[in-house]
């Protein structure tokens, strides 16, 4: 980037940067460090200081202004506090902390202030935005209209986000939350979705291998990550998924489109909890303090749908919140669930049956996506869910029966086929094209026939045959022209999974 | 888990707040100017206060009465029982900062210090203190100090304010705006 900038313009920036700030007399407003420690300095005299502005002590250390009290004010350091001292003085900026954005950003891993943590040089031309800013009104959004496509059938089928929307992703720990986010990810690959991963207080070493995996599937070409790992001081971890929403909204309020994980809010809340006890705030439910839900509610309100007159653009938020023994009453996520539109409840259950990606079709819901999919995809979805709702029940049933009719065993046979079609390997995401051929197979008994064994082999049967056969091809040209499932477009599905599927099955 | 100053700064507060509605604020800063002379001198006391800190009991009271008996106004008496009662004596340096802080900001009293980047000529110093008195009152205190790495210039602080007018602010200054724009 460094290298593209053109004498003439590093001139040009040179002179207006010296013009804005060349006062040779400044003034400001300072408090003197009373004590610090664990990341919090209190800081007595800011008098004037406002809630979340940007402080800089005398060595160039960063802070947040966060309580303030009546003489003393909570001071929480962006760096090292080991670079401030006791007598330390902290001068006002009048500004609230903001974070680089823009271009620029795309492609890099930045910490929760927007610096660059990949030794990929300056980030040159960005645009400054404020981490907190308020959430767009109601008449400045319209309703969700635009699938957000994961590439995950289970998701896309049953629990489908439309751009704009606020879905949560909660499981225990190990359940592969991450892994549907990031496929998310790597299923924008050729859209103009921009994707920020805000990774809180994660191992560095997980962040790192989840880089080299967007990177090897060329996704870091559309994508920023925000890091803020557990040994980062808790403000920054504090500060990071505003950090990535800020650098999303860059993106949002010029008509673009975002999509932002955040992974998790169950471990941004215990840096907020821990950085409270700090600041001496009064615990509550499970010792966190008073304003939890707002420290969530206020970062998620900003995920958005604009109206055409705010330029249409929009800003996905996929939350991600660890569960403890598959506990969704727990105070964080009962907050988060209620604060989104929706959410994909993930079972450690499933997961280790080998139904992955693990999603509890029964509770996953998603308040808003259903009005963004596409026809075809609604109308095979339909049959889906109540297939699968039956099979749940029927299961639950069988367990304690043995001698079964020819009818249950049959709703069995589909229904397990039927889970067993949704299973899907990371890092493989799926057209909807495809989705939409497979679940019409599974909905019309295409794949109760099939041995178990031999049964993604069959589905990646039917998927070659969408690329290479006749029957495949047509079907292909048709859902691209017009993704509606009319009779043209039934007779076409009927005919390539009777073709791709009739060598697999036993009968 | 609380340190020491945060310990200290609600006793400070509540003598501050006590003395001055009494009417009796000049009164009290004597005795924490005269406090802060004692320990400042007196290694036993210094012993004696930390001594407290792990074995705090209510006859400790009369103890804190004998030693200073009737030398302090009755606020700052009853600061120091309280602070007895609870073992907190070791924080007096404490409450001396915080006290006087608090006192200067209720009396309007404002330090003034000029630092400047070189040896100052007496005429600067004493028209800056000239205009430092007629703003902020005849009792205020003036500190000269210099400090040659600020390059050039002068900084006055006053109170919470600052004005920085040396070179080394400025081009901390147009550091920052790059390093905003970047
Ligand atoms: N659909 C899948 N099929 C096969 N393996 C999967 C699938 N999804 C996830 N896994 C594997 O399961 C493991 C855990 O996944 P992941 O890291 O996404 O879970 P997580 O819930 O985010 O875990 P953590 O609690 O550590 O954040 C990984 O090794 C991942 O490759
Ligand atoms: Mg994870």
């Amino acid at each position: 980037m460094n290298s593209q900038l053109k004498p003439d313009e590093l001139a040009a920036l040179l002179r207006q940067r010296m013009e804005q700030c060349d006062r040779a007399v400044d003034t400001t407003e300072f408090g003197t460090v009373l004590s610090v420690g664990d990341g919090i300095a209190r800081v007595d005299g800011l008098t004037g200081v406002m809630y979340n502005e940007l402080v800089e002590s005398e060595n160039g250390v960063a802070g947040l202004a966060l309580n303030l009290e009546e003489d003393v004010v909570g001071v929480a350091i962006l760096d090292s506090d080991v670079n401030v001292r006791e007598g330390d003085r902290f001068h006002r900026t009048g500004r609230v902390v903001s974070v680089p954005a823009g271009p620029a950003l795309t492609g890099r891993v930045v910490d929760a202030l927007g610096r660059p943590l990949d030794g990929k040089g300056p980030l040159v031309g960005t645009e400054p935005m404020p981490v907190e800013a308020p959430a767009a009104s109601i008449i400045e959004r319209k309703n969700v209209n635009t699938p957000m496509q994961t590439g995950l059938v289970a998701i896309d089928a049953l629990t489908p986000i439309g751009r704009g929307q606020r879905e949560l992703i909660i499981g225990d720990r190990k359940t592969g939350k991450t892994t549907i986010a990031i496929d998310t990810i790597l299923n924008q690959k050729g859209s103009d979705v921009h994707c920020f991963y805000v990774a809180v207080g994660q191992k560095l070493s997980t962040v790192a291998a989840l880089y080299r995996q967007l990177e090897n599937a060329g996704a870091m070409a559309y994508t920023t990550i925000i890091l803020a790992n557990a040994s980062e001081p808790a403000p920054l971890q504090y500060l990071a998924p505003y950090s990535g929403c800020a650098m999303a909204e860059y993106w949002m309020n010029r008509g673009g489109h975002a999509l932002v994980i955040y992974d998790d809010l169950t471990k941004h809340a215990q840096a907020y909890r821990q950085m409270s006890l700090l600041l001496r705030r009064p615990p509550g439910r499970e010792a966190f303090p008073g304003d939890v839900f707002y420290l969530h509610s206020r970062l998620l309100e900003r995920a958005a749908q604009l109206s055409d007159a705010k330029g249409g653009g929009s800003l996905t938020a996929l939350p991600i919140v660890e569960t403890q023994a598959n506990d969704i009453s727990a105070y964080i996520p009962t907050n988060v669930i209620s604060i989104t539109d929706g959410q994909i409840f993930l079972e450690a259950g499933l997961f280790h049956q080998g139904q992955r990606p693990a999603i509890n079709p029964g509770i996953s819901v998603s308040r808003v996506g259903g009005d963004a999919q596409l026809k075809a995809m609604k109308k095979v979805a339909g049959p889906l869910r109540v297939m699968l709702a039956q099979y749940r029940e029927l299961e639950a049933f069988t367990s304690f029966s043995s001698d079964l009719d020819a009818g249950t065993l049959d709703q069995l046979a589909v229904g397990r086929a039927l889970m067993q079609s949704i299973r899907q390997k990371p890092g493989a995401p799926m057209p909807v094209s495809h989705q939409v051929a497979l679940l019409y197979a599974g909905t019309h008994r295409a794949l109760v026939g099939i041995p178990e064994i031999r049964l993604q082999e069959a589905i990646a049967a039917l998927f070659n045959a969408i690329g290479s056969t006749q029957t495949g091809q047509a079907y292909a040209a048709r859902f691209a022209a017009s993704p509606v499932l009319d009779d043209e477009l039934n007779g076409l599905l009927e005919k390539l999974t009777a073709e791709a599927l009739g060598p697999f099955s036993k009968r | 888990m609380y340190n020491e100053e945060e310990l200290a700064r609600p006793y400070a507060r509540a003598l501050a707040e006590a003395a001055d509605a009494l009417g009796v604020l000049d009164r009290v800063r004597a005795d924490i100017e005269a406090l802060a002379l004692q320990w400042e001198a007196c290694e036993a006391l210094r012993d004696w206060c930390r001594a407290f800190r792990s074995q705090p009991r209510a006859a400790h009271k009369a103890e804190v009465a004998a030693l200073w008996g009737d030398s302090f106004a009755p606020q700052t008496r009853m600061m120091l029982e309280a602070l007895a009662v609870n073992g907190a004596l070791a924080v007096i340096p404490h409450v001396v900062t915080a006290f006087r802080r608090l006192a200067d900001s209720r009396q309007g009293r404002v330090a003034v210090s000029l630092v400047f980047a070189a040896d100052p000529a007496a005429a600067t110093v004493s028209a800056l203190t000239e205009r430092a008195k007629a703003a902020y009152g005849p009792g205020t205190a003036v500190t000269v100090t210099v400090d040659p790495a600020l390059g050039a210039g002068l900084i006055v602080r006053a109170g919470n304010k600052q004005i920085d007018g040396t070179l080394v602010g400025r081009l901390r200054r147009l550091r920052r705006a790059f390093a905003r724009s970047e």
